[in-house]
């Protein structure tokens, strides 16, 4: 869901339909909104951005997505921020569910894993959608 | 004590309940257990409600209003809280019998795994493994030493014999022909076949299945994922890619593994443009492994287009962005039974599959050239490849090509040989023939996994924009003035 810093509307992607058919929507980080026609900054911010909320986070809360972790952290996972069945499904069909203990090994080119004995590779966006709940800092 | 385990709850009494309940009011036989279906009904499976709406049409609406009544007791939707209750019944299950030891030293396969995933090192040992498994192995020893060994054994042993069989007893020169001379079924669809496909196939299989057997497959994925996300593809579709690197056919088939239509789509297209097979492949490695820069060029103007092509298609085409994940299984040494297996397999069914379409080849061939009507469709394609600045005689490589992709490739092989073609011409005709049709039984595979419109749409595609391409590459090289 998206809201509108200008007037408050709240939309989805879907409900942007301006930026529908507009090549350039996957890259400009802007979403045009459907009640006022306010360009809403939506996307992810760029490198430097990024890189600062990554410092940020570092003492922001305890619940975290697996995006945002750091290489060797360890903890458990809290839920899914979706329940978007195709997405869910998939990771409990792994045997990735709620409760277990997890550890991230690598995060480029993709999130590497590991659950139990077992180890998984995932992208970004599915990395995003595993809360995890940190038990130890790294020494 | 084991019937006690079995009679554990799996799920708390609620759900338990519910069960119970839609078991009840089941009535038909749906060749499952009645407790099969009324998890799957819970958990909002879409073909099971539609079958069972479809069959236990009185039943459905008190069924529904069960599943309703269940949900309202849960935050979460019933697919998750009835996954996650049977996971933890499992876990609670293995804890009882298992016991974890205190986190062991990483050892020696796992190092050897974390190296093959980050990316300073994955991506050099990704290249070696392609140096050594496919140029080295495929390319030099495959196609070129094999090759050459069984392809002189046959021009200098059967071929003659066969000839002089066949001219001895059989008196009618058309299926003299048919069976012998240049283009008959065993002179030309048997060499082919056993002497030039089958070493390089059967080396490309080799390979594939060592890489398979050790567990690397999904460290390739992973390793690539970013790369194929700009295709509109993930990860997970290396596993067609690099076998289209074997067979095109077998990997078009493969694809089926690919989860959206979006992505088989796509893949479909890349495996019949710019994947080259390993018959192809072979040849064209032992034609232009003497000259590196030609190689090199065939090699990055194929990377090119595969890029260009994946990425355009993957904007014009509707559909979600892929995503990705995958267990690591642990790497480990292969096993020489599962290699031999594998690849036993592998050759089996290609040879199947091969062997009846290269005959027919010869056969339509043989046909095509009694009736005249390859001169004709010959003398139509001569004045489009000599556009791409190659002789008359590649016209005919490129016909051939339709039949079978490594047919037109060990076509070329033996144009290769006589030594009339400029470094210049070899690098447009092996680029050319790579993009160019998917050979006859990819399309057939093509029309059958993906449907008789996308499948003729790709291939109307493809013809020109392989010619167009060769066009344009001989026309890059000759204003460029680049020396071969």
């Amino acid at each position: 869901m998206n809201k509108c810093s200008f007037c408050g509307y709240e939309f989805s992607d879907e409900a942007a339909q301006s930026c529908a058919g507009c090549f350039l929507r996957r890259f400009c980080g802007k979403l045009k909104c459907p009640r006022c026609g306010y360009e809403v900054f939506t996307k992810r911010p760029g490198i430097i951005g990024r890189l600062r909320k990554r410092k940020g986070n570092a003492v922001a809360a305890e619940h975290k997505s697996l995006a945002d972790l750091h290489v060797g952290d360890r903890g458990q996972i809290s839920g899914f921020s979706t329940y978007e069945p195709k997405k869910i499904r998939k990771l409990m069909s792994l045997g990735i569910y709620p409760g277990l203990l997890i550890r991230l090994l690598q995060v480029f080119p993709a999130y590497v894993f590991q659950v139990g004995f077992t180890q998984f590779a995932v992208d970004r966006e599915i990395a995003q959608e595993i809360q995890v709940t940190l038990t130890a800092d790294r020494p | 004590m084991e019937a006690a385990v079995f009679k554990t709850p799996v799920y708390d009494s609620l759900i338990e309940k519910s069960l119970l309940r839609i078991e009840s009011l089941l009535i038909n036989n749906f060749h499952l257990s009645k407790r099969a279906i009324a998890l799957l009904l819970l958990q909002g499976d879409e073909e099971i409600h539609k079958i069972v709406s479809a069959r236990d049409r009185g039943n459905y609406e008190a069924i529904e209003r069960i599943i309703a009544d269940t949900q309202a007791n849960y935050k979460e939707p019933l697919y998750f809280v009835v996954n996650l209750q049977r996971q933890h019944t499992a876990s609670r299950l293995s804890d009882q019998a298992i016991s974890v030891p205190e986190e062991p030293r990483p050892s020696f396969s796992e190092n050897i795994s974390r190296l093959t995933m980050r990316p300073v090192t994955g991506i050099p040992i990704l290249l070696l493994v392609l140096y050594y498994g496919l140029y080295k192995f495929v390319g030099i020893f495959g196609a070129g030493t094999l090759v050459n060994y069984l392809e002189t054994g046959f021009e200098k042993i059967i071929n003659p014999w066969v000839s002089r069989l066949v001219e001895s007893y059989i008196p009618w020169v058309p299926v003299q022909e048919l069976l012998a001379k240049d283009y008959g079924i065993i002179t030309l669809g048997f060499r082919y076949a056993l002497a030039i496909v089958l070493p390089i196939v059967g080396t490309f299989f080799i390979v594939f299945s060592i890489i398979e057997d050790t567990g690397y497959l999904p460290r390739m994925a992973l390793l690539v994922d970013r790369l194929f996300k700009s295709i509109g593809l993930n990860g997970r579709a290396v596993i067609p890619m690099t076998l289209g690197f074997g067979c095109d056919t077998m990997a078009t088939m493969v694809s089926r593994t690919l989860e959206t239509a979006r992505e088989r789509i796509i893949a479909t297209l890349l495996l019949a443009l710019a994947i080259p097979c390993s018959a192809q492949l072979g040849i064209i490695l032992a034609i232009l492994s003497g000259r590196p820069r030609a190689l090199a060029l065939w090699a990055g103007f194929l990377l090119l287009v595969f890029l260009l092509v994946g990425y355009l298609t993957a904007k014009l085409l509707p559909g979600d962005r892929p995503s990705f994940y995958m267990e690591l299984p642990p790497m480990r040494w292969p096993n020489l039974k599962n290699i031999y297996t594998k690849t036993y397999t592998r050759m089996r069914w290609y040879f199947l599959e091969i062997m009846p379409l290269f005959i027919l080849a010869s056969v339509l061939i043989w046909l095509g050239n009694t009736t005249g009507v390859f001169q004709q469709l010959v003398a139509w394609l001569t004045p489009v490849v000599n556009s791409l600045g190659l002789p008359d005689a590649i016209a005919q490589v490129f016909l051939f090509g339709f039949f079978r992709r490594d047919y037109g490739a060990a076509g070329l092989y033996d144009l290769y040989k006589t030594g009339i073609l400029s470094s210049t011409q070899l690098v447009v005709t092996a680029a050319t023939l790579t993009l160019f049709v998917p050979c006859i039984a990819q399309l057939i595979i093509m029309i059958k996994e993906r449907g008789l419109k996308t499948a003729v749409a790709i291939a109307v595609f493809v013809f020109p924009f392989a010619f167009i391409s060769g066009y344009a590459l001989n026309w890059l090289i000759s204003i460029t003035g680049v020396k071969l």
